[in-house]
């Protein structure tokens, strides 16, 4: 891997205030010197766990997402030398990945029979509600159910325990952008609990 | 690092959304990286390093074996260049004998092939000197 230096601009005033940034400042330190391997290091120890779940969230498969991630840690390892330091290096990341989860989305889709989406609609149906059905089960049927964002937005958001910032960065939105969506969503899914006749808060939580 | 949930704030329905809160968030606990996976990317980076360096060393071994073909081109040309001046130097000084030494021995006084002799012998020593420098200065 060349390891030569690339020049780093100084980081502008906005950037400067990032917790993000701050957070990501001794990685750019080692890129500075040209120590990529030890950035990658800290890179792989600070990220890998967000990457998989942002490739969790986007795919959601474990296998294909541990695949992603994988390979989108491995093009952030090509790609370090030539980090200038422009954008953040976790908004860096995570535009990486999301661009290989796309990617690997557009893949499965133009590889999808008819046959495989119909076995997939049957797969995704909602249960008959009871008193009785598994209600985290449920929750996560409709909130695969919701529009890819939303339901992104909803699973990231607790994926990273309410961490509206970095659920912001991870999914490349502003915060007012995620915050609309999350009160959208919840709305969205309270309509459905109470059409499936599971209106009442008791039943969500055994 | 979490930043306090402002989503609830303008919230009309607070009496149910903190249970659904609550109901989302043991429905959807964010997932463990999987068993081996630092371990696996790391060893597909030792296998991306051990390629290139295979390939650099490959394209290295290649470099050096068309300067090997180049110099030896090159020494060859410059032998032949050289065997080339001095048979051409010898026709010229033979030439140059056959016209110059009947009018030099008549000048002199001194025989033909007395001077003829001493001319070939000098001529022979310098074109040897010249080969031979030549040869070891191109081969360093």
């Amino acid at each position: 891997m060349d390891s030569s230096p690339q020049p780093r601009l100084p980081l502008p005033d906005s950037r400067a205030a990032d917790p993000a940034a701050q957070r990501d400042a001794d990685i750019e330190l080692l890129l500075g010197r040209g120590e990529a391997d030890a950035a990658f290091a800290l890179i792989a120890m600070r990220y890998e766990s967000k990457v998989y779940r942002l490739c969790y969230a986007l795919l959601r498969n474990p296998e294909a997402a541990q695949d992603a991630a994988q390979e989108s840690l491995l093009r952030v390892w090509r790609a370090l030398p030539r980090f200038d330091g422009r954008a953040a290096l976790s908004t860096w990341i995570y535009a990486i990945t999301r661009n290989r989860c796309l990617t690997a989305l557009a893949q499965a889709s133009a590889n999808l029979s008819l046959t495989d989406e119909a076995v997939l609609a049957e797969a995704e149906a909602i249960p008959t509600p009871s008193r009785d059905v598994d209600t985290a089960a449920l929750l996560r049927q409709l909130v695969a159910a919701l529009p890819p964002t939303p339901s992104r937005v909803v699973t990231l958001y607790y994926f990273e325990e309410r961490a509206l910032a970095e659920v912001a960065q991870m999914l490349g939105l502003p915060e007012g952008t995620v915050k609309t969506h999350l009160f959208r969503a919840r709305a969205a899914l309270l309509g459905q609990l109470a059409s499936l006749g599971l209106a009442d808060p008791e039943l969500w939580i055994k | 690092m979490s930043d306090t949930d402002t989503s609830l704030d303008e919230d009309p329905n607070p009496e149910v959304s903190g249970p659904l809160d609550r109901a989302l968030a043991a429905a959807l606990r964010k997932p463990e990286l999987p068993a081996g996976f630092h371990a696996s990317l790391m060893a597909q980076i030792a296998l991306e390093c051990a390629t290139e360096r295979e390939a650099q060393r490959a394209a290295l071994a290649r470099e050096h074996e068309r300067q090997l073909r180049d110099l030896r081109r090159g020494y060859l040309n410059m032998r032949q260049d050289t065997l080339l001046t001095v048979v051409a130097g010898a026709f010229t000084c033979g030439a140059a004998a056959a016209v110059g030494l009947p009018a030099l021995a008549q000048w002199t006084g001194v025989d033909m092939l007395s001077l003829g002799v001493w001319m070939a012998g000098g001529l022979a020593l310098a074109a040897a000197v010249t080969a031979v420098r030549q040869n070891t200065r191109l081969l360093g």
